[in-house]
């Protein structure tokens, strides 16, 4: 069965054979063992089904099992009021209509009015809302393409015309409202269907007029597979770091043999192969993927290289940590590299032009995902951003600036004290200071993400949604997020944790809790409970409950409650572990003395 | 031809394609539905290139007159 997890993972693309594809989707639909399972319903009006088999087998590319379910081709508003439908239960729901559910006149005739685009994005709006308020998993709404050419002329073909800017106004304005009033929500564009396929290709009349089918098999296929995508970015935790080979990866030739004047590496001609990879690289940077470099080589000339190459796009700031050797093994330099951000080899992606070395990380390192760039310059460009492992829905604040954090966390590592120096000194010379907020809006956002991808400072793994933490609001209980900085700089919201509160008990407990490992050991999370204890205290609480769950990878989780003088208790909860309580009538747990809150 | 099209209705509707004669009904293969029928549909095209127009769609009742249509 593994064989069969491998095999579908190793699937480099979808097939374009329907026939195909059905056969590959029931050997996914009976393998009950090894993808995980994951439900998700579609809401439509049209026939979607065509896509079906595409989107399984896309989903099972990342090791999931999609079981699709289809409403019926009523009204999409009155299928979005029968919350009592089982399709409210299913982990992903994909809101799917058509421009004619969202406003007809416009359907017919999308030069009607100025103002239609408004009142098409707010009827979508206004579904979404309704079907999150019945839905329990996450959100994926499509936005209608404009699936003609320009209706008000001929003469300029640069431009779709009034036509195009109507359905561009609908386009942004979706997208907005949805993204800022509507939780747990990914948008698909359907425009991209268009700009990836072309018209021609896309549209099928006939299967329109005849069956209601809105997109040629060539369009239902790439429907399918972009939805399959956006399931994995819905419902799987994301890896966090790239790590690249250098030599015939980041530039043509080997650079200990030609010098840095002589490697293939150009925006044109010869090395413009793997300067497209670089600049994809980059844009991995700029969405927060840590960037990490291993390589048999001499340290000092790869190093000179980033820094003083013309081409060189990677420069060294941008990279997070390096194994850079002749005298270690790629395995070993793994390893390295791992301990060096302090973040777990599962969270690792491996891109090397070497079968051999690829073969090796697998067999020596297999909770890395590895993947070999294809043999030839001129199919690199686009190549890593087709990796899933780092498919984002959105991308915040913090992940923008990851890269120069872990920078400063090395300098930070660099100014620790040796054995035997008193730590509590160095920990106040780090001057570190922390701004404890309710999280609403974007910090909310940060928390959700937060939930999602830390795997080893994380008491409960409970991977909390939006949805589950606006409950926990409104029902009385807070969200906390914590801004940390040092002198070294700002690490941006860092700690969080949810607390829920029982009034009866008298009891607030914290039901989830997590912090980033990068800044594991400066105290930020005694803080927090410090403040989650006052807050508590402050509502009526006589006591603070936390909850610890063990999982394979939260080691650095499971001693917090015991280091802020929480006493076990015998209570045990199933889904949050066992209960370790603080009596607030005695006192609130103590903000360390070397913080700045 | 008639092999590679009955590979095509063994894979859509999971059945061996060496039971799947020119005789065979379509609306008697297992799990025949309309759906089912679309999807064949489509991935016949899709294997041989072609498209067929509203009125073969509906025509085709065994699978002699698939193989008729693409020939």
């Amino acid at each position: 069965m593994a064989d069969l997890t491998a095999m579908f993972r190793s699937l480099r693309e979808v097939p374009s054979s329907p026939a195909d594809a059905a056969r590959i989707a029931r050997d996914i639909l009976t393998d009950k063992n090894t993808l995980k399972p994951v439900k998700a319903h579609v809401l439509r009006t049209s026939t979607l089904e065509p896509l079906a088999d595409f989107l399984v087998v896309e989903a099972a590319m990342q090791s999931l099992r999609a079981e699709l379910s289809f409403g019926g081709y009523e009204p999409l508003a009155m299928q979005a009021r029968n919350a009592a439908g089982e399709w409210a239960k299913a982990d992903v729901v994909i809101l799917a209509p058509e421009l004619s559910d969202l406003d007809s006149a416009a359907a017919a005739d999308p030069l009607c009015d100025a103002a239609w685009p408004k009142r098409a994005s707010d009827a979508l709006v206004a579904l979404a809302q309704s079907v999150r308020k019945a839905a329990k998993g996450r959100l994926i709404v499509l936005l209608p393409a404009m699936l003609e050419s320009a209706r008000d002329g001929y003469g300029d073909l640069a431009q779709d015309g009034r036509t195009g800017e109507r359905f561009a106004e609908l386009r942004t304005t979706a997208w907005n409202q949805l993204t800022e009033n509507v939780a747990d929500c990914l948008v698909f564009d359907s425009e991209q269907l268009v700009r990836e396929e072309g018209l021609r290709a896309l549209l099928d009349h006939r299967m329109w007029q005849g069956f209601r089918v809105p997109y040629s098999t060539t369009g239902m296929r790439a429907l399918g597979m972009h939805l399959g995508r956006l399931i994995g970015v819905a419902t799987l935790p994301r890896r966090k770091c790239l790590v690249l080979d250098c030599d015939n990866t980041l530039w043509g030739g080997v650079i200990g043999e030609v010098g840095k004047e002589h490697i293939e590496l150009a925006p044109e001609g010869k090395g413009a192969g793997y300067y497209a990879l670089q600049r994809d690289a980059l844009a991995l940077a700029r969405r927060g993927v840590l960037l990490a470099l291993l390589s048999k080589n001499q340290e000092a000339v790869v190093l000179d290289a980033l820094a003083g190459h013309p081409h060189v796009l990677l420069r060294p700031e941008l990279i997070a940590a390096h194994s850079i050797s002749f005298d270690v093994t790629k395995a070993q330099g793994m390893r390295a590299i791992a301990k060096q951000l302090n973040i777990g080899l599962d969270s690792l992606v491996f891109v090397d032009d070497s079968a051999t070395e690829c073969e090796l990380i697998r067999q020596l390192v297999p909770e890395v995902c590895v993947y070999q760039t294809p043999a030839a310059p001129h199919h690199l460009p686009g190549f890593l951003l087709t990796l899933r492992e780092f498919d984002v829905a959105r991308t915040l604040k913090e992940d923008h600036a990851r890269a120069a954090e872990y920078q400063r966390r090395k300098e930070r590592q660099r100014a620790a004290p040796v054995s035997g120096e008193n730590l509590d000194d160095y920990l106040r010379s780090l001057e570190i200071k922390v701004k404890i907020v309710t999280a609403r809006d974007a910090t909310l956002e940060r928390v959700v993400q937060m939930e999602g991808k830390t795997n080893q400072f994380n008491t409960t793994t409970r991977r909390l949604s939006r949805a589950d933490l606006d409950r926990i609001i409104q029902s009385g209980g807070e969200v906390f997020a914590v801004n940390v900085a040092d002198r070294f700089g700002d690490y941006g919201v860092t700690v969080a944790c949810a607390v829920e509160m029982d009034k009866r008990d008298r009891r607030a407990s914290v039901t989830s809790f997590l912090m980033s490992c990068r800044i594991i050991g400066l105290g930020a999370e005694l803080a927090l409970l410090s403040h989650v204890g006052a807050w508590a205290k402050q509502r009526g609480a006589t006591t603070l409950s936390g909850y610890v769950k063990p999982s394979d990878k939260n080691q650095p989780a499971r001693d917090l409650y015991q280091r802020a003088g929480f006493a076990e208790s015998k209570a045990q909860d199933g889904s949050l572990g066992s209960r370790w309580d603080y009596d607030l009538e005695r006192s609130v747990p103590e903000t360390p003395k070397w913080i700045h809150a | 031809m008639l092999e590679r099209l009955q590979q095509v209705i063994g894979k859509v509707f999971e059945v061996d394609s060496a039971t799947v004669s020119a005789r065979t009904v379509i609306r008697q293969l297992p799990g025949w539905d309309s759906l089912k029928h679309l999807k064949l549909i489509m991935a016949v095209e899709t294997e041989f290139s072609r498209e067929l127009t509203p009125e073969q769609i509906e025509s085709l009742k065994t699978v002699g007159d698939i193989a008729a249509v693409i020939v």
